[in-house]
């Protein structure tokens, strides 16, 4: 570490200069009446010290002597994603040797409502435009080869942080892209689990990024699928892939949100309503009732389904009202799955996975439960659920009524 | 939920029946140095009545009682809840949102006061009649099964809009009342306890309020979030509209 803090060491370049001053070159981008704008963040250490991590992380690539990647038996395969709440099309047991799947995401700024009873809205900085960014699936043993673009409108430098993946801060250090860049990163998912991906630019753009929605999950499954903990094969019909957001919106000397013009302008509003560690909003997907209603997860009696919850920067307890986790991995596939479980856990920086067979039909609420959360911060999803009820497992004996006194 | 009367609220809406009382004492001792009814605050009535389906008339207000109005009560410390537009709204024609039960009975009983006139909240069928026209024709229950009458009223499409809009930006009735179909619900003064019979409406835990369906909200409630348990997409907004069964006519 005294290397990296060593002065000698950090040598100037175009990168590092532009790391430094990411804001400065967005603001400039608004052109000179942005630019007396009090906006433009000091870079305090910690971003310092990030700049030179990248830095170091590139010249080893640049005087490197590591072998090269022996990528004889893989099969180059395109995975399409999808957006959120779905998850791309996979098969459940790998079918023949590895891959190497090619995928690509836009870092793209976008103007999102947040809750639109009260207009709340926030300029989301997202992967391929949704919150959390899409899901991506892959077995064991194969390679993602991920085209990282950002559009050449963007406002400001993004990078990405697979926490399944291994070396240069998850890849971070070699996939900062400025406005009209693109780079192309590969690494080998030697992990099962569900793992949370993020955009790391460095420092305080860490979190910042983050809370702008710029997170998702990946799922590497074991080669030969999903099992329980006796070593039997589980399937699952459907995937619900639930992404949960805390968003700490700025207000104004009146309690009202503020709005801003381009994505960044909130950046220090934003970082003083972040320090205050409260979220304005907690949701799934992105929005408050982005998974109620009209945009209710469907599902039938004897379906299975595999909850695939990310939750970047907070922790988390998803409960489903009326069912259970019948398995749950909350860390990787390699532990036994935990069975028959109430409420479970996510970490935050992390993603997890449920397993669930619909017994009965109805209304089921998928809910942080932390029920404040759940409630008034929006972490609400419900699933409808069609089939036969079964008296068995539940009737109601008496209608309520009247009793005598 | 809305249906529970527990201990902890009952001793609670007797301190804001005590406050009420305070405040209505308040009210009177003002009333009595006026010399005659406060026709400014008279609100504009729709340009026709309803008629009812027993054949009665019902005149009710053209436009949601609007944030300026509303903070008249307020300025006249009559109702405790003071209602701020966003920025982006203006107080003159953005309807008071954020009511519980109590708050909108404060703007009845001030409204009465300064105009010497008998306004009330309707009942959930005289809101129904005032809104058959404008509202969507009831959907499908999601499930028949009786087992299932709990979850059936759940809504998975047509829902109303949400975002609180400036007062006409829903449809007008065809005696112009004005966005009975918006995303402002209102409060009726019907009770909704179950099958309990509840005859004090001071002890009543929850009240039809008039929207894109019907629904029953407890009455504290200022602000329906939508979620956890509360199967069906409750309310985006709570506010009020009065009514009232005599003409009304406003100061020349």
């Amino acid at each position: 570490m005294t290397k990296l803090n060593n002065p000698s060491r950090f040598n100037t370049s175009r990168r590092n200069v532009l790391c430094g001053s990411m804001l400065a070159g967005a603001a400039a981008m608004t052109g000179a009446g942005a630019l007396s704008a009090p906006r433009v963040p000091k870079m305090n250490a910690i971003n310092a010290t990030s700049a030179k991590l990248y830095k170091a992380a590139e010249q080893q690539e640049a005087a490197s002597n590591a072998k090269p990647a022996d990528l004889s038996g893989y099969t180059r395969v395109k995975q399409e994603l999808v957006a959120p709440p779905f998850a791309p099309a996979h098969e459940q047991i790998a079918i023949g040797g590895p891959k190497i799947i090619e995928i690509t995401m836009d870092t793209t700024e976008k103007l999102m409502v947040v809750d639109e009873d009260n207009g709340a809205e926030i300029w989301a900085l997202t992967y391929n435009g949704s919150v959390p960014g899409p899901l991506i699936i892959c077995h064991e043993g194969d390679m993602v080869e991920l085209t990282l673009r950002n559009p050449a409108d963007s406002m400001m430098e993004h990078n990405i942080d697979f926490h399944a993946s291994t070396g240069a801060l998850g890849g971070g250090g070699l996939t900062h892209v400025f406005p009209g860049e693109e780079t192309v990163l590969r690494w080998k998912a030697t992990k099962a689990g569900c793992f949370t991906y993020h955009c790391a630019p460095g420092g305080e753009m860490i979190p910042y990024h983050v809370c702008h929605g710029m997170n998702g999950a990946i799922m590497v499954l074991p080669r030969d699928g999903l099992k329980d903990r006796d070593g039997n094969p589980l399937r699952y019909d459907s995937i619900a892939y639930i992404g949960e957001q805390d968003y700490y919106l700025p207000r104004d000397e009146n309690g009202d949100f503020k709005t801003y013009e381009t994505a960044g302008e909130d950046y220090s509003d934003s970082i003083e309503a972040m320090r205050t560690l409260v979220p304005t909003h907690q949701v799934f997907n992105g929005a408050v009732g982005a998974l109620t209603g009209e945009n209710a997860l469907k599902a039938k009696v004897g379906e299975t389904v595999l909850m695939v919850h990310n939750s970047c920067n907070v922790d988390s307890r998803p409960h489903l009202i009326g069912g259970h986790g019948n398995h749950v991995w909350e860390t990787s596939f390699t532990d036994p799955a935990l069975t028959g479980v109430e409420t479970w856990f996510v970490r935050g920086g992390c993603a997890a996975a449920a397993m669930y067979t619909f017994e009965q039909p109805g209304v089921y609420a998928y809910v942080n439960h932390n029920l404040i959360i759940g409630v008034l911060l929006g972490a609400t999803a419900h699933f409808v659920v069609e089939g036969q009820w079964d008296n068995d497992l539940m009737e109601q004996v008496v209608a309520p009524r009247p009793f005598e006194t | 939920m809305p249906a529970a009367v527990t201990t902890p609220q009952i001793s609670k809406m007797l301190l804001c029946l005590v406050v009420l009382g305070l405040v209505a004492g308040g009210g009177v001792g003002v009333a009595l140095l006026q010399r005659g009814p406060d026709l400014s605050v008279l609100p504009e009535m729709a340009p026709e009545a309803v008629t009812m389906p027993d054949g009665r008339a019902l005149y009710a207000q053209r436009h949601e009682v609007t944030i300026a109005e509303w903070n008249k009560c307020a300025a006249d410390r009559a109702c405790e809840l003071t209602v701020r537009a966003r920025p982006d709204q203006d107080p003159e024609t953005t309807p008071a949102t954020g009511l519980s039960y109590p708050d909108v009975q404060q703007y009845v009983r001030w409204i009465n006061r300064k105009t010497r006139h008998e306004f009330r909240l309707p009942t959930a069928a005289e809101w129904s009649a005032m809104a058959e026209a404008v509202l969507p024709d009831e959907p499908d229950p999601l499930f028949t099964d009786p087992s299932l009458s709990w979850a059936s009223a759940y809504l998975i499409e047509g829902l109303a809009p949400r975002a609180l809009k400036p007062q006409g930006s829903f449809s007008t009735s065809p005696q112009g009342i004005v966005d009975l179909d918006g995303s402002v619900w209102e409060w009726t003064m019907e009770c909704y306890a179950g099958s309990a019979n509840v005859v004090d409406p001071d002890r009543c835990p929850a009240f039809f309020v008039g929207g894109e369906h019907v629904a029953a909200m407890a009455y504290l409630v200022r602000d329906p979030a939508r979620g956890g348990c509360a199967v069906g997409t409750p309310p985006a907004h709570l506010g009020m509209r009065l009514v009232s069964d005599a003409a009304v006519w406003a100061p020349d």
